[in-house]
């Protein structure tokens, strides 16, 4: 296929320098070293065209495929993922303005779509993009790749329009190209028997060269944005002229601190300067990435014109190629990258409070029970209690004493209305104060939302205040529940009446009895009458006797009185405790138990966000 | 640039003859007055002035002021490009129309701009003819403006005269960069008389400062040299640029630079056809091959085209009327569509604090109507209140405090100080606690929703995330805005209003917005109390009961304040049944004590009463957002009117 293919290296010109920190190579990150590729050789075929429901199927089918290390990556990134997931599922609830951003989790769908879309293709190849400017050479160091004149190069900017594909051993590439994007007439194949036994090292490499990102025609713009989030590698292509524009480093490098593993930054056209100009340049742009917070990338001169450096490129590719991680390490720097973002919703260390403090309900509660009125119910109970008891056991002589002197008109009418009045009340559609309620809710929801990050202060005062109109009525049926039943007279009551009853008989008889002495032992109205009626012995002892029964109504009305009172009291203490016990109920079902179910959401997303790995200290 | 490499021929003007006509080639517009040919007496000197100079620059200085009204402290969208462009618009008035004319007789001032790495200080170094810009491999190289003129014209470009905002070092010696933003002043016998060079920073480097200072220059100059390369004419940057001058209407040249010889017929070409498809078809261009650079120059041959034609412009009077006269009416045309969008911007602010003060007042207006309403439909008498209310009338205390009038006549009843029962105490509380409640309730809910508007508009979450900055770090901020208006102040375009004020407005920081201040509710206490002191003394002074009643009975007033409070919450709204038959409202006991008419009255106007008392509390409240609105400074309403005005004027001028 490749007729004109110069084998690489073979190309003259001096040893460039490549600037690659110590030790550090594409993709070989945490000391795993290159040595992978050998063994997981064999299994990757078979996981390559998985074609599992997502990530999570394709990671543990991966585990029995290949070698521990790599297995154990991977599952952990697939935990990871699979936090991500949960963590935007609860922030999509929690979307909006004062919630969590819409972008940010636009964001972490997209890098969850493509870490799942690009876990299940081909895991056998690594992508390698080729970016740059135009005019920066990609084309050129693509074909020199290559070996062979595949992409259009030209004087006129910009020469590529569209991405351009080579791939060295392609049996299962298909898929991967199709999800890339990359029209079939673009894609070269570079096996060919010839090559074979040179190029082994490059087998799994898909090298794309992407059009440039800075031009007018930047219709390719969205393109190279695109690919430059799906590649498995990128190498930036920059050259002596414009490897300081705003363009690229704003816009790409700067967004990819974090990716410093999967980047490679290549400056060509070194045959335009002079060695020492050469190194001033490198130097120059080896400070410009420390500032930009990627000190790690490796730099590599090369001049597509003269060959110098392709050397260099080649072997770091050969050593991402072989190492098979590039496309996870690239998956886990684009999740660390978003995750970071997630963390302002978790607050920090473990300030917040995690769970609706123990006393929280009693407290509310009582709030309830002051705007229902509790107290006052059971004060007016007690008031109506005592004024029926009166019609039992007081004493008539005394109300209508009372009554003769004019004192209290209305008394008679009041009662039965009274009863009735007060037993509606709670049992009334609304009993108690909405407003009193709402402040309560307004001070126990910023009293919890206060240690709480921005979404998460907010969303549990919603909760809290989820069912706040339907309080008020609640409350009311739970007193109304704790009411004491309709027409409650207690027995002795009755006994009591009819004692008064009879002292009052026997008051009546001994008055009467005492008139007939007076009308017949001391005036003799009428004669004949028996000495039981006229003696006026009995005169005194009769007097003494109506004194003394008087005297025991009104003391059995007075004890009892007080006996009613006691009870009463207890009675309506007891009465008010189970309205207060009913009102705990109904503030822990109707405001504890929404703010708690948030609280734990809270919970849940700290514990996925300490799971994804932030970084940051996340404790419960 | 490597050497060895063959030496192109001289660099040539291409794309057909050369001459003044290219650079004056835009008709200029038909409003315009056409140059007069016989400029008056006193004119001599400044022979490019085709209008009254001093009326030009009075109407300038009447925009410019107009301009400094302009207020744009809230946010809105579209509001950095307006704050970009009114300092654009005075940065163009300042640093260029009006020393223009003052001073018609300054050289001419050409910017040469472009991408880094396109040679630009190489070509200055050429044209000059000795090393004045540093040049070099780094990118971008060039971090300070070097201005190069004649000897004898350097007087034109002192501080006091030409960017008076910009610190400057007189070059001495060999080409010595100047510290970062310092504009290096350097002198030329190569630089013809007339004429000034000005070496810029790029416009497309990762130092964002420079394609910033870029531009404040290419406001400041009247002919733009604009160079860019081979590998960098499609760039969208430069295009970004080349259409900007072209919709101003500034003189321009464009240099292609560092073509390779073997490809310049191709490039050439293509650039030209870019050029032309822009609508820059008719501009004067120059090609320079890449070749070897000796000494920081390029050879003389290469850069003898650029030279000939700067001494041309300086030598002859009709391309430099040409030049002066294109610029300065291209910058003019622009003028009133930029003012017009700017007094659109200055009226959209205006809108804008008409609308953020209206939302906070109507969030208390709605409060106040909902509590209005809460009172008018007897949700009071609910909870402790109706309990409250029921062990006080029902058993009897109510009725202990009517006395029937054993004499008939004998109205003179002795005030007895009749102390009030507990349970009439206790419902006198029990209705203060709710209405306190009612009314903190409300005022909370009517923040927040005040709060929930402001955060709905850009403008109002602007405000108060500008707030909040000042109240987290007053002190550092204060520091800041001080030297941010020293600052501001040697710009002399004191910008109207500062954010320091924000922090002196809220103590509890923004957060605290949200709620009703903290001593609301003591004054809700206080307004209740009072409230309900002005009943006692409607019953104490005033007749109300009714006549019949009256005349068997008397009350204790306090007892029948509280009845009529009842009355106030609950008459009217029709029975407010809580369960079949039973009413909470006492409306047989309400009607035969004052009467149904007696009663609807009185209780509208003590509604109304206790409406305005509230009122005043709420409109307290809502004070402390539009005193947030006031903070940020003050607003001129007159402002686009100003600016209408003074752009009408300026038209009529030219």
């Amino acid at each position: 296929m490749s007729a004109q293919r110069q084998a690489p290296g073979a190309a003259g010109g001096q040893p460039l320098p490549t600037r690659v920190p110590a030790g550090r190579g594409i993709g070989s990150n945490r000391g795993a070293g290159n040595s992978v590729g050998g063994n997981g050789a064999g299994g990757v075929g078979a996981r390559g065209m998985g074609v599992g429901g997502g990530w999570a199927p394709v990671a543990a089918a991966g585990a029995g495929a290949t070698g521990d290390d790599e297995a154990q990556g991977e599952l952990g990134l697939s935990a990871r993922l699979m936090a991500l997931a949960r963590m935007i599922q609860i922030g999509s609830a929690r979307s909006g303005r004062d919630g969590f951003s819409k972008k940010l989790l636009a964001d972490a769908e997209r890098v969850l779509g493509r870490a799942g879309e690009r876990m299940r293709l081909s895991s056998s190849h690594t992508v390698v993009a080729l970016a740059g400017g135009t005019g920066s050479g990609k084309s050129s160091l693509f074909n020199r790749m290559a070996g062979a004149d595949f992409s259009t190069v030209g004087v006129t900017r910009p020469v590529t329009r569209d991405a351009h594909a080579c791939i060295w051993d392609a049996p299962g590439s298909g898929a991967l190209l199709d999800w890339l994007g990359v029209a079939a007439r673009y894609r070269y194949a570079r096996t060919s028997e010839l090559d074979r036994s040179e190029d082994d090292d490059l087998a799994g490499l898909v090298l794309l060269d992407l059009p440039d990102h800075d031009s007018v025609m930047s219709h390719s713009g969205d393109l190279v944005d695109r690919l430059v989030a799906m590649a498995d590698v990128i190498v930036w292509v920059l050259d002596p002229q414009k490897y300081a524009d705003a363009a690229v480093h704003r816009r790409f490098l700067v967004p990819m601190a974090g990716h410093a593993e999967v980047l490679v930054v290549v400056l060509n056209q070194a045959d335009l300067l002079e060695p020492g100009q050469a190194d001033d340049c490198v130097a120059d742009l080896r400070r410009l990435l420390d500032s930009e917070n990627l000190p790690d990338v490796p730099i590599q001169v090369t001049s597509a014109v003269t060959g110098a450096g392709v050397d260099g490129l080649r072997k770091l590719l050969v050593d991402a190629v072989a190492a098979r991680r590039a496309a996870t390490v690239r998956i886990a720097a684009d999740v660390d990258r978003v995750v970071a973002r997630f963390g302002k919703y978790a607050g920090r260390g473990n300030g917040p409070k995690l769970a609706v403090p123990a006393e929280s309900t009693e407290l509310v509660a009582a709030r309830f029970a002051d705007a229902a009125g509790v107290q006052a119910m059971s004060d007016a109970l007690r008031s109506a209690r005592e004024l029926r008891a009166a019609d039992f056991v007081g004493w008539p002589v005394a109300w209508l004493a009372q009554r003769l002197t004019g004192r209290d008109p209305m008394r008679k009418v009041r009662l039965g209305l009274l009863w009735n009045e007060l037993r509606s009340v709670s049992a009334g559609p609304a009993g108690a104060q909405q407003a009193e309620i709402d402040n309560a809710l307004t001070d126990f929801a910023d009293k919890l939302g206060a240690a709480l990050p921005r979404p998460w202060s907010l969303t549990v005062r919603a909760a809290v205040r989820s069912r706040a109109d339907a309080i008020p009525a609640a409350v009311g049926k739970a007193m109304g529940e704790a009411l004491p039943a309709d027409e409650d007279v207690t027995w002795w009551w009755r006994l009591v009446g009819a004692w008064q009853g009879l002292l009052l008989g026997a008051a009546v008889v001994a008055v009467a009895w005492l008139a007939a002495i007076v009308a017949f032992g001391v005036f003799h109205a009428v004669s004949g009458v028996p000495t039981l009626f006229s003696d006026l012995v009995l005169l005194p002892v009769l007097a003494a006797a109506a004194i003394v029964v008087l005297g025991l109504g009104a003391f059995t009305s007075r004890m009892c009185m007080s006996a009613v009172a006691r009870t009463a009291e207890r009675e309506n203490t007891e009465v008010a405790a189970d309205m207060r016990r009913r009102i705990v109920g109904v503030a822990s079902e109707m405001v504890i138990m929404p703010a708690d179910q948030e609280l734990s959401e809270f919970r849940r997303y700290r514990e996925e966000l300490a799971v994804v790995g932030t970084g940051s200290e996340v404790k419960d | 640039m490597k050497e060895g490499q063959p030496v192109a021929p001289a660099s040539v003007p291409w794309g057909g003859g050369s001459d003044t006509a290219r650079v004056s080639a835009r008709p200029p517009a038909p409003r315009h007055k056409a140059p007069d040919p016989e400029p008056a007496p006193g004119e001599t000197a400044e022979p490019h002035v085709r209008v009254d100079a001093g009326r030009l620059e009075a109407a300038l200085l009447e925009l410019r002021s107009a301009i400094l009204r302009v207020s744009l402290l809230l946010d809105s969208p579209g509001i950095e490009a307006a704050t970009a462009e009114r300092r654009h618009l005075l940065s163009q008035i300042d640093d260029y129309l009006l020393p223009r004319l003052r001073r018609s007789e300054a050289p001419i001032l050409i910017s040469m701009v472009g991408s880094t790495g396109a040679g630009k200080s190489t070509l200055l170094n050429s044209v000059a003819g000795k090393q004045v810009s540093a040049t070099g491999i780094r990118r971008p190289t060039t971090n300070s403006p070097v201005l190069a003129c004649h000897p004898e014209d350097v007087g034109w470009f002192a501080e006091n005269v030409f960017l008076p905002t910009l610190p400057r070092v007189r070059q001495q010696g060999l080409a010595m960069p100047g510290r970062d933003g310092l504009l290096v002043l350097a002198t030329s016998e190569g630089i013809p008389r007339g004429v000034a060079v000005l070496d810029t920073p790029d416009i497309d480097s990762v130092v964002a400062a420079h394609a910033q200072f870029a531009r404040q220059f290419l406001d400041a100059s009247d002919l733009w040299l604009f160079v860019t390369t081979a590998r960098r004419y499609a760039d969208a940057v430069v295009w970004e640029l080349l259409k900007d001058a072209r919709d101003r209407g500034a003189a321009l040249a464009v240099v292609l630079s560092r073509v390779p010889p073997a490809a310049s017929k191709q490039l050439t070409e293509h650039f030209g056809a870019m050029l032309d498809a822009n609508g820059l078809g008719e501009v004067e261009r120059f090609e320079i091959p890449e070749t070897t650079v000796t000494n920081a120059r390029l050879p003389e041959a290469v850069s003898e085209p650029v030279r000939s034609w700067l001494s041309d412009t300086s030598l002859r009077d009709e391309r430099r009327i040409a030049i002066l006269t294109q610029t300065m009416s291209g910058v003019l045309d622009g003028f009133k569509v930029r003012i017009d969008a700017l007094a659109a911007q200055a009226q959209v602010q205006l809108d804008l604090r008409a609308e953020l003060r209206s939302a906070a007042d109507a969030a208390y207006a709605a409060g106040l109507a909902e509590l209005d309403e809460a009172i008018r439909s007897a949700s009071l008498l609910r909870g402790e209140v109706l309990a409250r209310w029921q062990d006080f009338a029902g058993t009897g205390d109510l009725m202990r405090t009517l006395e029937i009038r054993k004499g008939k006549r004998s109205s003179q009843r002795s005030k007895r100080q009749s102390a009030l029962s507990a349970r009439a105490l206790a419902l006198k509380a029990a209705l203060k606690t709710s209405l306190e409640a009612l009314a903190v309730s409300m005022a909370d809910r009517a923040a927040e929703d005040a709060m929930e508007r402001w955060r709905s508009s850009p403008a109002g979450t602007g405000l108060l995330a500008q707030a909040s900055q000042t109240q987290g770090t007053s002190a550092a901020t204060e520091l800041a805005h001080m030297s941010l208006r020293k600052w501001e102040g040697d710009l002399q375009w004191g910008f109207p209003g500062t954010h320091g004020d924000l922090a002196v407005s809220l103590p509890g920081g923004v957060d605290s917005l949200a709620r009703s201040s903290d001593d609301f509710p003591r004054r809700v206490a206080q307004a209740v109390a009072a409230w309900q002191d002005h009943l006692l003394h409607l019953v104490q002074t005033e007749n109300v009961t009714r006549r019949s009643i009256a005349r068997i009975a008397s009350f204790d007033p306090e007892s029948l304040s509280l009845v009529l409070i009842i009355g106030v919450l609950g008459y009217g709204a029709g029975d407010v049944v809580v369960s079949e038959g039973t009413s909470a409202v006492p409306q047989q006991l309400l009607t035969s004590l004052f009467g149904a008419g007696l009663m609807r009255e009185i209780g509208g106007q003590a509604r109304q009463d206790l409406r305005e008392r509230i009122g005043v509390l709420f409109a307290e409240e809502a004070l402390r957002f539009t005193a947030l609105v006031d903070a940020v400074g003050a607003a001129d309403e007159a402002a686009p009117a100003g600016l209408y005005q003074a752009s009408f004027s300026l038209e009529s001028v030219r």
